[in-house]
């Protein structure tokens, strides 16, 4: 996450290992990570067909270190996570490849094991807090039933680390408002609330499901911040799912972008915003308005939209959007490679580097898509008016 | 950056007020921003005049003007008859001008009066008091009756393309419902090419007339909400949140659409978000509201450049960039300007 | 909490005044509705009906006639029966007493089933478990309950039954003790439950598939907490609200007269027989009675069933 009081630059960050001085070692075996996705897949069984929610992706995640995940609504951002914890799970649902974690893999535990890591080494925070409590207990009992669930502790034990938990993330006079409703808060402090609840029996990961996307922008930075701060302290590894370009960057290490099940591109967080590689990071880069660039830049949607994820063919999904496709195409579906020269930056299309490099140039200065493409000697359709 | 020093960038500052004051403190309602909208500490209090007044009011040709607009909800009390006792106050006194063919913005945070703002010069709620001077006439206190030729003249697109859409109609006759209304399409053969021009005004394909909203993703229906609002001509549209229901590359088309229209047809644009770096995008003048009041009113480069109300400083802050690297610069670049 | 129970009331005595001046008016001006002429026997002379009218009261002016009804009323006394003379107070209350028996029991029964057959069809939905409750508990609301009745006595009644298990029609008059009774009324209990188990069982389905699917069931799961206790305190405890809002208004409309069928197919003498003997017999001072006294019952639950609300959903707030 972004600190300002340390303004290292980010390939420094992205390349050290272990940014928290008491996390890195929690739990942390030599090499190996924290947690490894490998080829996940998940299906979902409808009347039209199987729907891959996620069409096989991997990743990896360090001990005490943030993993962005980017991607529009049914990319697979939110299935693929509540994978991991096994929250998917039913009769109609398809579930392939390995998740490791610590070593063991969570697809192949039975429910009753699962049970044992959820909430205990793997936290998860929602997005609607006020949903995701439940309207009719307590928060200090509902956080005090997480404790209990995987430690064999009083009632009064418990109370007594729901109460340090809601201290210290910031929820004022905690003893009392233990026995608050949660609609007796706003919603940030129910944010923290769930974030207390989530870290109440010190997990290793967070998976945050857009944690800030129901909140105001300014009570989203608090959050934001707060989850940095605990980071640091407590050393927690968190996977930050989010729509936002702007969340990822202020606060992961390393982001995958996800696109119709599928992870596009995969960089530091340095990387990927001053080098974006993909077509379809482009275009999310250059549809977003942003503070920061002059306002008479006009933003440039991508056109079209997501394909249907039932009987996906083998082949680039964003194809038919990408408006650099004609000419430098292959058939067939790219494979996640590191990109030349810098191995850690991962894209899946075949477009050349320098080609890549050209339209890249033009786009960040502010140049529409067919300029770049034309520029980069792309034959363009003709438009249609 | 931790939550429990301040920000370096912004510390430097005497007048920055702690955001967590108004906004993430102990309190049980957060969604009542009652009694006047105290900002911060006191001292700022003197900052905040000359910012609503920068940019005089009544200049120029315009189409509305809000003057001490205010809307009051009662809380009420009592054993077997309720009696009056207190009032949320959801707008306080809030006063602005949109001129013919601009579009004008109204950006603040979730409970800060803007879209009952919207929805009083819509005259879909009754304002409490003040006035609401639509092309020189005060709707205010017009009656329902009175109301009948200005309904006309204001159309507004909402933020959920779904719900505002009747799901048995076809895209046809969702469009095609004001003309019939309004009497101005006479036969089926005009007004089925009426829609079609409307249709392909929006980007939809008319071909498309005859289905129905399930069929269309939802940046198409929110097409189809803006085609149904522009239907009648109207001089003022109102976009209520008008993408923040859609993915990020969808809004895109959805704000680009919105501009293209305003600037080829002349419309006068309210447009509401809570998202400043979309309203910076769309409006050439924006309001910046925070508990019913109207806290600072500048042009668009004005306000990000200059931002005088704390508030507007701590939501300027509170936008994430997405660059890594400009959110350190510009943390840098404020603090030293600020000492 | 107490401001707001007093409130309701308040309230609930308004309604009930209301009412109750309401049903004086109907029944005042009813064609048959001359209690003193119905007591004064065949052409009577002008002597006796006016001593019958003083006894009655019936010569004070409208205004304090109904201030005494009101005033009586007040005090579960409505005079006496226009038929019989007998006082009213003890039929009511011994006839109030016969049917909260039967509703209670009744109420016990279809709880119990309902919370069995709808938790089962709710987390095994599509499963057969599911269809053939699902299918059954269409036929139990479809069976009128007079039908359901006959029936069951004729397989189970131990006079004209063909399994002689339980006791037949008319014996809850005649058992003396609460065990006794308790047994009499086996059958009408089931007969009675049976239609509203099943109205409850789906409305139980329904409203925990709903609750199952909400966000903070996902939490709980993610705590990672039992499937038992993700189910039993966290899906139930939200799905019960619209069965209690229910149960307020069966119960106080059952035990209000409602049962009627049911207690003259097994001949209980309860307040839904009393009030149709009064109806067949053209008895308007007994007839008033039992429509206060099901107005009555349903202020009361609709009262309980708000103040189980506050009890169950710490969000309903009362000032």
């Amino acid at each position: 996450m972004t600190d300002p009081q340390d303004h290292t630059p980010a390939p420094e960050r992205a390349t050290a290992t272990g940014t928290s001085p008491a996390g890195g070692d929690a739990g942390r075996r030599a090499g190996a990570p924290l947690l490894e996705v490998r080829d996940l897949r998940v299906g979902f069984g409808s009347e039209d067909g199987l729907v891959q929610a996620v069409g096989g992706i991997s990743y990896t995640v360090e001990a005490g270190r943030t993993l962005g995940i980017v991607g529009e609504s049914g990319s697979g951002k939110s299935v693929s996570s509540m994978t991991l914890m096994g929250l998917t799970r039913s009769p109609s649902t398809k579930i392939e490849g390995e998740v490791l974690f610590e070593g063991r893999d969570l697809l192949t535990m039975s429910t009753d094991e699962l049970r044992k890591v959820r909430g205990n080494e793997i936290a998860m925070i929602f997005q609607d807090p006020l949903s995701s409590l439940h309207p009719f207990y307590r928060i200090g009992d509902q956080i005090i039933e997480g404790v209990r669930a995987h430690n064999d502790v009083t009632k009064k034990q418990a109370k007594a680390r729901a109460v340090e938990m809601l201290g210290l993330v910031g929820i004022p006079d905690p003893g009392r408002r233990v026995d608050a409703y949660p609609h007796e808060f706003s919603g940030g402090m129910r944010q923290r609330v769930m974030i207390a609840m989530a870290l109440a029996n010190d997990p290793k990961l967070l998976i945050a499901d857009e944690p800030t996307t129901a909140l105001d922008v300014t009570v989203q930075k608090q959050i934001l911040e707060l989850m940095d701060r605990l980071q640091r302290e407590l050393g927690t590894a968190i996977v930050m799912i989010t729509h936002d370009l702007g969340v990822v960057a202020e606060t992961a290490d390393d982001i995958a972008v996800m696109y119709a099940g599928r992870i596009v591109e995969r960089a530091s967080v340095h990387d990927l915003f001053s080098h974006p590689r993909h077509p379809y990071t482009w275009g999310l880069l250059r549809s977003i308005p942003r503070l920061d660039l002059p306002r008479d830049v006009e933003l440039v949607p991508v056109d079209g939209r997501p394909p249907s994820l039932i009987g996906l063919p083998d082949d680039c999904s964003f194809r038919e959007r990408c408006p650099y496709a004609a000419g430098c195409c292959r058939p067939g579906m790219p494979d996640l490679l590191g990109a030349d020269g810098a191995p850690d930056h991962q894209v899946r299309c075949t477009m050349p580097p320098e080609r890549r490099a050209t339209i890249w140039q033009v786009l960040a200065d502010g140049g529409t898509p067919q300029e770049a493409a034309t520029k980069a000697g792309i034959p363009q359709p003709e438009e249609v008016a | 950056m931790s939550s429990a020093t301040p920000d370096p960038g912004t510390a430097g500052s005497p007048n920055t007020p702690d955001p967590t004051t108004p906004l993430g403190g102990p309190q049980v309602e957060e969604a009542s921003p009652s009694a006047g909208g105290v900002i911060g500490d006191p001292t700022v209090a003197d900052t905040s005049v000359p910012a609503v007044r920068r940019d005089t009011l009544g200049e120029g040709d315009n189409i509305l003007q809000v003057r001490d607009l205010r809307k009051e909800f009662p809380i009420t009390k009592g054993l077997l008859f309720k009696r009056q006792v207190d009032a949320v106050r959801a707008v306080d006194g809030v006063s602005f001008d949109v001129r013919r063919g601009e579009t004008f913005g109204l950006v603040g945070e979730s409970g800060c009066g803007k879209s009952t703002t919207a929805r009083m010069i819509c005259r879909l709620l009754d304002p409490t008091s003040g006035q609401i001077d639509f092309d020189g006439t005060d709707i205010a206190g017009l009656s329902r009756k009175q109301l009948v030729p200005f309904r006309r003249d204001v159309q507004m697109v909402f933020q959920d393309p779904y719900s505002s859409l009747n799901p048995r109609q076809t895209i046809g006759s969702i469009i095609g419902a004001p003309l019939d209304i309004h009497g101005l399409a006479k036969g089926d053969g005009e007004r089925k090419r009426k829609v079609q021009e409307l249709m392909d005004l929006v980007g939809l394909n008319p071909e498309h007339y005859n289905r129905l909203p399930h069929e269309f993703s939802g940046g198409q229906r929110q097409r189809i909400g803006i085609a149904r609002a522009i239907a009648l001509s109207p001089k003022l549209l109102i976009a209520d949140e008008p993408v923040s229901a859609l993915d990020v590359s969808i809004q895109a088309q959805i704000l680009n659409l919105l501009r293209r229209l305003q600037r080829d047809l002349g419309l006068s644009l309210l447009f509401i978000a809570h998202d400043l770096s979309v309203v910076r995008y769309m409006c050439d003048r924006m309001a910046v509201m925070y508990a019913g009041e109207i806290v600072e009113l500048a042009t668009s480069e004005e306000l990000y450049a200059n931002p005088s109300h704390p508030y507007t400083r701590a939501l300027l802050d509170a936008v994430p960039t997405p660059d890594p690297d400009a959110r350190a610069r510009r943390l840098a670049e404020r603090g030293t300007a600020a000492v | 909490m107490a401001r707001y129970i007093i409130r309701r009331l308040l309230w609930t005595v308004v309604t009930l005044v209301v009412i109750t001046a309401v049903a004086y008016f109907l029944f005042r001006v009813l064609p048959s509705g001359d209690p003193v002429r119905a007591r004064a026997g065949k052409a009577p002379t002008q002597e006796r009906l006016d001593a019958i009218r003083e006894s009655l009261g019936l010569d004070n002016p409208w205004y304090q006639q109904l201030g005494d009804f009101l005033w009586n009323a007040a005090h579960f006394d409505f005079g006496r029966s226009y038929i019989s003379d007998a006082e009213l107070r003890p039929l009511l209350l011994d006839a109030l007493g016969a049917t909260t028996w039967l509703v209670v029991g009744a109420v016990i029964v279809w709880l119990s089933a309902a919370a069995v057959v709808g938790t089962i069809s709710a987390l095994r939905r599509g499963s057969l478990p599911d269809r053939v409750a699902m299918g059954g508990a269409l036929v139990a609301i479809s069976a009128p309950v007079y039908w359901l009745g006959l029936v069951a006595l004729y397989l189970f009644a131990s006079d004209i039954g063909q399994f002689k298990v339980f006791p037949g029609a008319g014996s809850y008059a005649s058992a003396d003790g609460v065990l006794d009774r308790a047994w009499a009324m086996v059958l009408p209990w089931f007969v009675l439950a049976a239609a509203f188990s099943a109205v409850y069982a789906r409305l139980l389905r329904s409203s925990l598939l709903e609750s199952m699917q909400e966000d903070y069931i996902r939490t709980a799961r993610a705590k990672g907490l039992s499937e038992r206790r993700v189910i039993f305190r966290h899906a139930s405890r939200s799905a019960i609200t619209p069965l209690v809002t229910a149960l307020g208004v069966d119960v106080g409309l059952l035990i209000g007269g409602n049962a009627i069928l049911t207690e003259s197919v097994f001949n209980i003498p309860g307040l839904g027989r009393l009030s149709y003997d009064a109806i067949q017999r053209g008895d308007v001072a007994t007839i008033q009675a039992t429509v206060l006294f099901l107005a009555f019952f349903v202020c009361i639950s609709a009262l309980v069933v708000d103040l189980l609300y506050a009890l169950i959903d710490p969000r309903v707030k009362y000032e």
